[in-house]
C-alpha cells in the first residue's frame, strides 16, 4: 500500500480475523485431497482395480449388449439403471478406497500430533522448571491469565543450547517452552515478559494446533504419497512415475511453502497481538528484536523460514496496516491451492455420487467447500485492506491479487494429481480466457463490496457484523466464480457451441439468479446503511483518539440511474427488434434477446467499474441487477403475447437473463483493473453504461447465431417440435448408436486383449492380427461414428467423446501391435498414457450419457 | 588409579563450576535460577551446549536469548586447566587432587585445608587473563563481555593473593 498522507493513526488490523487461518485449513484440504488420490491409485494397481475393470466391462456387455425395445419409452432408464446397480458394489469399493487415503492420511496425521508433545520432550530435553524459578512459574501464570489464555499452558524450560521460546501440544493442551535465558529473567519485566506474551498471542490465535496439525498432515501425507512409487518400483512399470513425481512433489513442496509463508504472516499477527494498545510493551520488544542476530542469515532460507526478518518485524510493529497489505502471493497460493484440489475433489465426489445417480451436485458441492475458503482468505483480506486504508490513507492494491488468483487457479488445475497420467492437459483458450477474467471480476467485485461496506463500517459497533458480511458476500462471489469456472471447462471441452448452450441452460436458470440477486442485496444495503459524515469505529484504532472517516462520494443513485437507463435501453431494443421483426423469430433470436438484456446489465456493471475508482465493481453488481430487472420487463412484455399470459414457463423463462447477470457482473467487473483514479469522471457512468448496452445489445442482435449457435437451427414457434425431434434424436442415440458402438468396441477390446495373450502364436503373426483384426474394426467403427450427422449440440459433445474413445481404444491396439513387432518398450508408455487418458474419457462419457438421460427424462416428465 | 583418576575429574568439575557459579553471579546472576541445569547440561556435552543447532521454531518467537552461563563454564575449565598445570608441573601428578585444592584456594574458593599454594608471579596471572580472555572470544561471547569475565577470573585470583 502506499501512502498518500503523512500523518497516520495506529489501526488494530486484529479486529478482523486473520486471512492466514483458512490459508493453512487450505493446506490441510490440500494435503487430505493428495490423500484421496493415493487411495484412488492404490485401488487401481491392486486386485479390486481389476475387479472394478473387469466388473464394468462385464455390467456393459450385460446391460448395453442387448438391443433395446423401441416401443418401451422407459427402457433406456431401466437399462441405465441396471447398469448403476450392477456396477455399484464395485464403485462403492472404489470410493471407499479413495476416502479410505483419506482417512488414513488423516489418522496418521492425528498419530504424528499427538506422538510429537513426547517426541519433543525428549529430544529435545525439556524439563519442569526447578524449585527456583517458581516464581517465574508464577508470572507466567498471570500472563496467560492477563492473555486470556486458558486453562493456562504447561511451561517447560528448554536445554541449555537453547534459545527461543516456542510453543506445541494438541488441541486444548497446550506447552509453552522458554529458553533457560528467558525463564531465569522472571525478575526483568522488559525482558521476561515480551517473549512469554509473544508466545502467548500465538495460543491465542490458536497457531499452536492450525500449524502443528498442517505440520502432521504434511508427514503424513507426503510418507503416502511415497507408496505409489514403491508399489511402481515393485511391479516396475515406470511409464507414469515420472508424471506422477513432479505432481506429488510440487504438492509437498507448496504445502511446506505455503505453511512457511502462513507461519511468517502469523508472526507479525503474534507481534502486534503482543503489544496491542501498550506502547511500552512495543519498546521493549522492539529491543528484544534488536538483539537477534538472525539478519545474517542466509537469503535462501527466507521462503522456507518460519519467521520474518528482524526488519520487517520492526517495521510492522511500527505500522501494523503493512500485514494487512494484499499481494500477488496472496491470491497466487490461494488460487494454486484451489486450483490443486478441484479435479481431486471432483472425481472423488463423481465416484462416491455415481451410484446413487447424482453427479449432478458434484461441481455444487466442490464449491460449496471451497467457495468459503477462497472467501475467508482472499476475501477478507481484500475487505481488511479496504477497511484499514479508510484510517491510514493508503491505497489497496487488488491488481497484484487478482492476477495471483487468476494464474494460481489455472496452474493449480493442470499440475494438480487428479491429472496424472495425461501430461500437461491442454486447456480450451476460450475457456483459460474466461477462467481468467471469472477470477479477475470475482476478486474485484469483492474488493468493491469491501469499500462499500468499509463506508458502512462507522455504523457498526463491533467488528464482527463487518467481517461476517466479508466472509458471507466474499464466499458467495468466489463460490460463484468457481462454478462458472468448473461447468465451463466442461462445456467448452466441446467448444463454444456446447458452452454457449451450458451458459443458457445451467447459468440462465434460478439458483444464479438467486445468486446474483445476494450479492446485489449486500451492495444494497451498504448503499442504504452508509453515513455520509462519521469518524472511524473505536474498534478499528487503537489510539484513544477520534479519527475523522473520509465521507463517501453519493454514488449509491448513481449505480441506480445508471441501472434504470442501461435495463430501459435493453428493455426498448427487445420491444423494438419484436416490432420489426415481427412476433415470431428463430430459437438463436429468442435466446439472443436474453443475451440483450444481459448485455444491458454487463453494460451498466462495465460502467461502474471503470468511471467510478475502488468501489466502481461493487457498485456494478447492484447497476447490473437493476439493468436486468428492468430489461425483463421488456422480456415480460415480449412473452405475454408469446405464452399467452403469465405462465409459470414464462417466469421460470425469465430467470435466464437474470441467471446469466451473475456471469456477466463478474466477468465485467474485472474492467476494475482499468478504472479511472478519480472520481471527477463518475457521472458520465449512465452514459457510458447506455452506449456499453447499445453496442453490445446490436451486436447481440445482428449475429445471434454467434452468441447462441446450439440454439441456431429452431425457430420460437416450432421450438417444441425442434425440441421433441432433439430428444427423439437423443433417445435413438441412446437405445441405437450408444448400444451398438460399445458392443463393438467391447468385442474389439476382448478379442484385442485375446491376441495379446495368447502365447502360442508368433509376435509378428499376433502384430499383424492386431492390425487386421481389433484395429481394423475400431477404426471402421471410428469413421462410422464420425461420419454421423448429429444434430443436438449436448448429443454432439457426448457423441464427439465417445468417437474419441473409440480412437483411444485403436491406438491402444496399434501400439500393441507395434510392440509386438518391434519390442520397442516406447510403445509401453505409449500404450500407458493411453490407457490413463481412456479412464478419464470413461467418465466424462459416462457422465455425458447421465446427462442425456437425465435430460430426456425432464422431456417425458413434460 | 582409575578411583583416584574419578576423584581428580570430579574435584575438577566441582572447582570448575565452583568458579564460574562465582563468575555468574558477577556477570548474570539471574541465570544462577538455571545454573545448576545449565552445569549438568554443559558437563554432559559441553559441545552441544557451546555450539548448539540453530533452530528456526514453529510457532516460535524467532527471537534468541542465550544463557551466558555455558560460556563461563567453558572459560572456567579453561583457567582450571591452566593453573592446575602450573601446579602439577612444579609437583607431579600423583597428588593432583590434593593439589586442586591449592587451585581453589588460590581463587578464594575454600580449601583453607589445603596446604599453602604456590603464589602466582604478576607474568602467570596475566597469562591467566589472556587465557580467559581467549576461551571467552572462543566460545563466542561479545568483547566487551569477554573482558568482563577475564577481569573476574584475574580479580578473584587478585582476592586470594
Amino acid at each position: 500500500m502506499e501512502t498518500l498522507e503523512g500523518t497516520r493513526p495506529r489501526v488494530d488490523v486484529l479486529a478482523y480475523p486473520a486471512p492466514t487461518t483458512t490459508r493453512f485449513v487450505l493446506v490441510m484440504t490440500s494435503l487430505l485431497t493428495a490423500g484421496l488420490f493415493v487411495g484412488t491409485w492404490l485401488h487401481n494397481t491392486t486386485s479390486a482395480g481389476d475387479r472394478w475393470a473387469g466388473t464394468v466391462a462385464e455390467c456393459s456387455e450385460v446391460v448395453f449388449g442387448a438391443p433395446v425395445d423401441p416401443a418401451d419409452p422407459t427402457a433406456t432408464f431401466d437399462r441405465q439403471e441396471r447398469f448403476v446397480d450392477c456396477t455399484a458394489p464395485v464403485e462403492r469399493t472404489r470410493a471407499a478406497w479413495s476416502l479410505g487415503g483419506l482417512l488414513v492420511a488423516g489418522v496418521i496425521g492425528a498419530a504424528i500430533l499427538y506422538a510429537t508433545p513426547a517426541h519433543l520432550q525428549r529430544s529435545r530435553r525439556l524439563r519442569r522448571p526447578n524449585p527456583r524459578l517458581a516464581d517465574a512459574e508464577r508470572r507466567f501464570a498471570e500472563l496467560a491469565a492477563e492473555a486470556g489464555v486458558r486453562p493456562t499452558p504447561r511451561l517447560l524450560i528448554g536445554h541449555s543450547s537453547s534459545a527461543e521460546a516456542f510453543s506445541f501440544g494438541v488441541p486444548g493442551r497446550y506447552t509453552v517452552v522458554l529458553p533457560p535465558g528467558v525463564a531465569a529473567k522472571w525478575r526483568k519485566p522488559d525482558v521476561f515478559d515480551p517473549h512469554v506474551r509473544h508466545e502467548l498471542a500465538h495460543l491465542a490465535a490458536s497457531d499452536v494446533p492450525l500449524t502443528w496439525i498442517t505440520r502432521s498432515l504434511r508427514y503424513a501425507v507426503v510418507g503416502l504419497l511415497l507408496l505409489p512409487v514403491a508399489t511402481e518400483l515393485v511391479a516396475w512399470e515406470l511409464s507414469s512415475l515420472p508424471d506422477y513425481l513432479w505432481r506429488a512433489s510440487l504438492v509437498a513442496g507448496v504445502a511446506l511453502l505455503t505453511a512457511a509463508a502462513a507461519l511468517r504472516s502469523r508472526e507479525f499477527d503474534a507481534d502486534v497481538r503482543s503489544v496491542a494498545r501498550h506502547p511500552e510493551r512495543r519498546q521493549a520488544w522492539v529491543a528484544q528484536l534488536g538483539v537477534e542476530p538472525r539478519e545474517g542469515s542466509a537469503r535462501w532460507r527466507g521462503p522456507v523460514a518460519n519467521h520474518p526478518t528482524r526488519t520487517a518485524r520492526t517495521a510492522v510493529l511500527d505500522r501494523p496496516e503493512r500485514i494487512a497489505a494484499v499481494t500477488g502471493l496472496d491470491g497466487g497460493v490461494t488460487g494454486f491451492l484451489v486450483g490443486l484440489s478441484t479435479p481431486l475433489l471432483t472425481a472423488v465426489l463423481t465416484t462416491v455420487l455415481a451410484p446413487a445417480g447424482r453427479t449432478d451436485l458434484v461441481v455444487v458441492l466442490v464449491c460449496l467447500l471451497l467457495g468459503p475458503l477462497l472467501g475467508c482468505t482472499l476475501g477478507l483480506a481484500l475487505w481488511r485492506q479496504a477497511l484499514l486504508s479508510r484510517v491510514v490513507g493508503t491505497r489497496p492494491r487488488v491488481l497484484l491479487a487478482a492476477v495471483g488468483l487468476a494464474g494460481g487457479l489455472l496452474l493449480g488445475h493442470v499440475t494438480s494429481l487428479g491429472n496424472t497420467g495425461l501430461g500437461l492437459p491442454t486447456q480450451h483458450p476460450g475457456w483459460v480466457v474466461l477462467g481468467a477474467v471469472l477470477a479477475f471480476g470475482a476478486t474485484y467485485a469483492v474488493a468493491g463490496l469491501g469499500e462499500l461496506w468499509s463506508d458502512v463500517a462507522p455504523r457498526l459497533r463491533r467488528p464482527l457484523g463487518s467481517w461476517l458480511v466479508a466472509v458471507l458476500a466474499s464466499s458467495v462471489a468466489f463460490g460463484a466464480a468457481l462454478w462458472l469456472w468448473e461447468v465451463l471447462r466442461q462445456a467448452f471441452e466441446e467448444g463454444w457451441l456446447l458452452a454457449s448452450g451450458v451458459l443458457v441452460s445451467e447459468v440462465g436458470s434460478t439458483v444464479p439468479a438467486a445468486v446474483a440477486g445476494l450479492l446485489t442485496t449486500t451492495a444494497l444495503a451498504a448503499v442504504v446503511l452508509t453515513r455520509s459524515a462519521a469518524s472511524a469505529p473505536r474498534w478499528l484504532v487503537e489510539d484513544e483518539v477520534v479519527v475523522p472517516w473520509p465521507a463517501p462520494p453519493r454514488t449509491g443513485l448513481l449505480a441506480l440511474a445508471t441501472g434504470v437507463l442501461c435495463g430501459a435501453l435493453t428493455a426498448v431494443m427487445v420491444l423494438g427488434y419484436r416490432v420489426v421483426g415481427g412476433a415470431t423469430g428463430s430459437a438463436d433470436e429468442a435466446v439472443a434477446l436474453f443475451w440483450v438484456v444481459a448485455a444491458g446489465a454487463g453494460g451498466a456493471a462495465l460502467a461502474m467499474a471503470l468511471l467510478v475508482p475502488r468501489r466502481g465493481p461493487g457498485l456494478g453488481v447492484l447497476a447490473a441487477e437493476v439493468a436486468g430487472g428492468v430489461g425483463v420487463l421488456g422480456l415480460l412484455v415480449v412473452g405475454l403475447d408469446a405464452f399467452g399470459g403469465v405462465t409459470p414457463v414464462l417466469l421460470e423463462s425469465l430467470a435466464i437473463p437474470l441467471g446469466l447477470v451473475l456471469a456477466v457482473v463478474l466477468a465485467a467487473s474485472a474492467a476494475g483493473a482499468l478504472a479511472v483514479r478519480s472520481t471527477r469522471t463518475s457521472g458520465l457512468a449512465p452514459v457510458l453504461g447506455a452506449l456499453l448496452t447499445l453496442l453490445a445489445g446490436v451486436g447481440v442482435l445482428s449475429a445471434p447465431s454467434v452468441v447462441a449457435p446450439w440454439a441456431a437451427t429452431g425457430t420460437v414457434e416450432g421450438e417444441a417440435s425442434q425440441q421433441a425431434e432433439a430428444d427423439i434424436e437423443v433417445a435413438a442415440w441412446l437405445s441405437g448408436t450408444e448400444p451398438d458402438a460399445r458392443a463393438r468396441f467391447d468385442a474389439s477390446a476382448a478379442e484385442a486383449a485375446r491376441l495379446a495373450t495368447d502365447r502360442s502364436i508368433d509376435p509378428q503373426t499376433t502384430a499383424s492380427r492386431l492390425l487386421n483384426g481389433p484395429a481394423a474394426e475400431l477404426a471402421a467403427l471410428r469413421d462410422e461414428l464420425a461420419a454421423m450427422q448429429v444434430r443436438d449440440s449436448q448429443l454432439s459433445g457426448v457423441h464427439g467423446q465417445l468417437t474419441d474413445l473409440v480412437e483411444n481404444k485403436r491406438l491402444q491396439v496399434v501400439a500393441i501391435a507395434a510392440f509386438f513387432r518391434s519390442g520397442d518398450e516406447g510403445e509401453v508408455d505409449r500404450l500407458r498414457g493411453l490407457r490413463a487418458q481412456e479412464h478419464q474419457q470413461t467418465v466424462d462419457l459416462e457422465a455425458g450419457i447421465v446427462a442425456l438421460l437425465e435430460r430426456v427424462e425432464d422431456s417425458l416428465d413434460d | 588409579m582409575i578411583k583416584g583418576s574419578q576423584r581428580a575429574d570430579d574435584e575438577q568439575r566441582s572447582l570448575v563450576k565452583d568458579l564460574a557459579a562465582e563468575l555468574v553471579e558477577q556477570l548474570d546472576p539471574d541465570e544462577l535460577a538455571v545454573f545448576d541445569d545449565a552445569a549438568e547440561d554443559y558437563f554432559r556435552d559441553p559441545e552441544a551446549v557451546l555450539n548448539p543447532r540453530r533452530r528456526d521454531e514453529a510457532v516460535g518467537s524467532g527471537v534468541e536469548l542465550a544463557l551466558v552461563t555455558p560460556v563461563v563454564l567453558a572459560v572456567a575449565g579453561q583457567v582450571v586447566e591452566y593453573l592446575s598445570g602450573v601446579v602439577v608441573e612444579a609437583l607431579g601428578d600423583n597428588v593432583r587432587p590434593r593439589l586442586l585444592r591449592f587451585v581453589r584456594r588460590m581463587l578464594g574458593l575454600g580449601g583453607e585445608d589445603a596446604a599453602e599454594p604456590p603464589s602466582l608471579d604478576s607474568a602467570q596471572v596475566e597469562h591467566v587473563r589472556d587465557v580467559a580472555l581467549a576461551r571467552a572470544r572462543d566460545v563466542g561471547l561479545d568483547e566487551e563481555r569477554a573482558r568482563l569475565l577475564a577481569e573476574s577470573v584475574v580479580g578473584g585470583l587478585r582476592r586470594a593473593a
